[in-house]
């Protein structure tokens, strides 16, 4: 089926894949954002799952509540439960920062895009409570899918042309956690993807619940990729700066580098400061070129 | 100055009518040129990218379509065979939405799970386009399910971001735009001109109408062009002109009015003063004096009715209608007139058919045909005849008098039946004539709903025809 859309059609298509509920600073708190996939009669081009805002219950188990909320029919006309026929959330459970969830054994026998679309909806849904950051399946005691985290999926094209795409940028949270905000960034022809990206992480993050990723002050000097490794120089101060405040080191140096290695071209970040190597900033090893630290990486915050 | 107002006020509301009318049309016009034809291009654009994009779709589809499950190894095999630089980024899945191969460069999803409605569409057997143009660029995706031999392998997801057309679009348009802004503000003013120009010439008739009304009929207005305006305006001009005419008769004829009231009024008053001032008259000349001072005091009375007669046609009083046999009427009228005949040694024929009825005021019929047989008899030479005829013609009954007497010169026919009309003024006033004669018959046969025509006669004298409309018998049978 093809469609041609206009651009108010295409604005309300926007709209309506945009949360519902006004943002408040800390709304995140108190409620939790449940995805469904949309009914094909009201599908448009990108997006297959829209979430829905539902606010929690002071004293409920936010898990039990999105378990709950999953199972559900959908009050919108536009969404439908995530949960093939025949297929039930028996319970779930937080353990640690990750949720279990049990199916029923139906669940068993579904494959293809609608286990895909099931397990990744649990997963969402289940990593928009806090404090949760990866989603496991299971029918009895066997499992089925685990660590399925809410990055591994891609809700939308990312790539709107040559000159912008969303990337990931990473940013400390309050539980001490780096969690990603998706952000376009534009790709001029100056200046590299990696400084660009670079550049956009500095600016700071949109969402009120997560922190800077460079102590203020930290001017990003340079920024050069060689065969995969990613050079990036910063300003004196940063050092000072982890001395006063060892326990977010770790953090402001990931935010970097977790930033910079989800890019294809790098595979590694090697900091400098005013251009020479440093042994340690604070309580981190900076003396070697570092990779992604998937430990320290929460959920992402969704728009 | 407010008469002034007032027209300025009613060009206006014309001018605008016309204006705004016209401008109407022109802004329906221009508003289609600039919609229309960025509809159809973009519409075409559409089409030929779904096209485009789903023959990609194919080509790569069959290429990885195959016996065995698809890898990551085996589609960026396939995938780097394939020229992919026309597109922005494509996607293949496995049949679980497994991203296996991603063609973006900066954060590529290989390894992820693709929830794109497309793929999801694609995975359930359909072939999905969608195309959107958001004024900056065409953005067009399209989603095709990797099939062989009925099992779905995954999908391919082709997603084009085009600037290049939007912005050949988005000439087009601001050409459209351009020649619309042109064409506007020229309709604009050529309007203005023209309707001006048109308004103008109504304005300067409604002026002239002004002016003429308020009693200058000497204003006449100048034709220009050779539309409807301008016969307008001649037409104008010749109301205009028979209006003057028609002043100038009225005054001729009070003037005239007045000097036939006067002449013999001064006759008499001069005969009357010699009388007084004589000494000594013998009593022929006083005799002879006062017969004179008759005579007038007659010709006064006789000017008198005859003004009165006219003044009461004029007036359009309803005058009393019966039905009229015109033999009777002609031979009592002939009668009263045998004496003059006699006097002037002039014989009357007559050829007068029975049945011819008229619906008429006796005593105006009487008088037409008197006036008519008077001047015949009065205008002839001693030894002359008049010749009456009546008959019936059609629904008409016709009555002709004829003399062969002195005639009428051409140039004088078309004016004598014209009040205080004379062609001989020394004959006529000897004769005791007024001039108003033919002016009576002329209005009495008017009022009859008849006509009267005259004509010289080719063996000399003068014929008049008078035609009335006859009076249809009522049937009396049932």
């Amino acid at each position: 089926m093809k469609k041609h859309l206009l651009i108010p059609v295409l604005c309300l298509a926007l709209l309506f894949t945009a949360c519902s509920g006004t943002r408040t600073s800390g709304s995140h708190h108190d409620s939790i954002r449940v995805y469904r996939p949309i009914k094909s009669d009201y599908q448009t081009s990108d997006e297959l799952v829209e979430c829905t805002l539902i606010p929690t219950t002071e004293g409920t188990d936010p898990v039990q509540g999105a378990a709950y909320a999953l199972s559900a029919t959908p009050e919108e006309d536009r969404l439908s439960s995530p949960l093939p026929a025949g297929i039930r959330i028996i319970s779930a459970e937080k353990d640690g920062s990750e949720v279990k969830v049990y199916l029923s054994t139906s669940y068993s026998l579904l494959s293809g895009m609608k286990k895909t679309v099931l397990d990744y909806c649990i997963t969402l849904t289940m990593c928009s409570i806090d404090g949760v950051d990866s989603v496991s399946t299971y029918v009895g005691n066997e499992v089925f899918e685990s660590g399925m985290r809410a990055e591994d999926v891609l809700l939308k094209n990312t790539v709107e042309s040559a000159q912008s795409a969303e990337i990931r940028l990473y940013f400390p949270s309050a539980e001490g956690k780096l969690r990603c905000e998706y952000r376009s960034i534009s790709l001029e022809d100056e200046s590299s993807p990696e400084r660009a990206a670079a550049d956009a992480l500095t600016a700071g993050p949109e969402s009120p619940e997560l922190y800077p990723a460079l102590p203020a002050g930290t001017v990003l000097l340079s920024v050069y990729t060689q065969d995969g490794v990613c050079f990036v120089s910063l300003s004196e101060s940063f050092v000072s700066a982890c001395e006063e405040q060892p326990e977010l080191s770790s953090l402001w140096v990931y935010s970097l580098v977790n930033t910079l290695c989800s890019l294809s071209a790098v595979n590694s970040v090697q900091l400098l400061i005013e251009g020479k190597t440093v042994d340690t900033v604070g309580k981190c090893d900076i003396s070697r070129p570092l990779g992604k630290n998937e430990k320290l990486t929460g959920s992402p915050v969704m728009a | 100055m407010k008469k002034l107002a007032n027209l300025r006020a009613f060009t206006n509301s014309v001018q605008l009518k016309f204006a705004l009318t016209f401008m109407a049309l022109i802004i329906l016009l221009l508003a289609m040129l600039n919609t229309y034809p960025t509809i159809v291009s973009r519409d075409l654009v559409f089409a030929s990218k779904e096209k485009s994009l789903q023959s990609q779709a194919g080509v790569m589809s069959s290429a990885l379509s195959g016996p065995e499950a698809l890898t990551s190894e085996t589609v960026r095999e396939v995938m780097g065979l394939l020229d992919l630089r026309s597109l922005t980024r494509v996607i293949v899945t496995g049949p679980e939405g497994l991203i296996l191969y991603d063609s973006s460069r900066l954060d590529p999803a290989a390894g992820r799970y693709a929830l794109f409605s497309e793929i999801y569409r694609a995975l359930s057997g359909e072939v999905v386009c969608y195309s959107v143009y958001d004024g900056k660029a065409f953005k067009t995706s399209e989603a095709m399910p990797i099939k062989n031999d009925g099992v779905t392998l995954g999908a391919v997801y082709l997603y084009e971001y085009d600037s290049s057309q939007a912005s050949l679009i988005n000439g087009i348009q601001d050409n459209l735009r351009r020649i619309t802004t042109l064409t506007a503000t020229a309709a604009l003013i050529l309007l203005f001109i023209f309707s001006r120009a048109l308004t103008l010439r109504i304005t300067e008739l409604v002026k002239a109408t002004k002016i003429v009304s308020e009693g200058d009929y000497n204003y006449r207005i100048e034709i220009s062009g050779h539309d409807e305006l301008s016969d307008l305006g001649e037409e104008f001009n010749s109301l205009t002109q028979r209006l003057k005419d028609t002043e100038e008769l009225r005054r001729r004829f009070v003037s005239d009015a007045s000097h036939e009231l006067k002449t013999p009024l001064a006759s008499i008053r001069l005969l009357a003063d010699s009388i007084v001032n004589a000494d000594s008259m013998d009593m022929d000349t006083m005799r002879e004096f006062v017969t004179d001072i008759g005579n007038e005091a007659e010709r006064l009375q006789r000017t008198t009715e005859k003004l009165l007669s006219l003044s009461r046609m004029d007036s359009g009083t309803q005058i009393s209608r019966g039905r009229l046999e015109l033999k009777q009427v002609v031979k009592k009228t002939l009668h009263l007139l045998s004496p003059l005949a006699e006097d002037r040694q002039i014989s009357i024929n007559t050829e007068l058919s029975d049945g011819c009825c008229i619906l008429g005021n006796e005593d105006l019929v009487y008088r037409i045909i008197f006036n008519l047989a008077e001047n015949g008899i009065k205008y002839n030479m001693p030894g002359g005849t008049v010749t009456i005829r009546l008959y019936s013609e059609d629904e008409s009954v016709k009555l002709i008098v004829e003399d062969g007497g002195i005639g009428i010169p051409d140039d004088d026919l078309p004016h004598i039946f014209s009040r205080f009309y004379r062609v001989d003024k020394a004959r006529s006033r000897e004769a005791g004539g007024s001039g108003l004669g033919l002016s009576i018959v002329y209005d009495a046969v008017r009022l009859h709903s008849g006509t009267v025509d005259v004509e010289k006669r080719s063996e000399g004298g003068t014929r008049f025809t008078v035609c009335f409309p006859s009076f249809a018998e009522s049937k009396e049978e049932t």
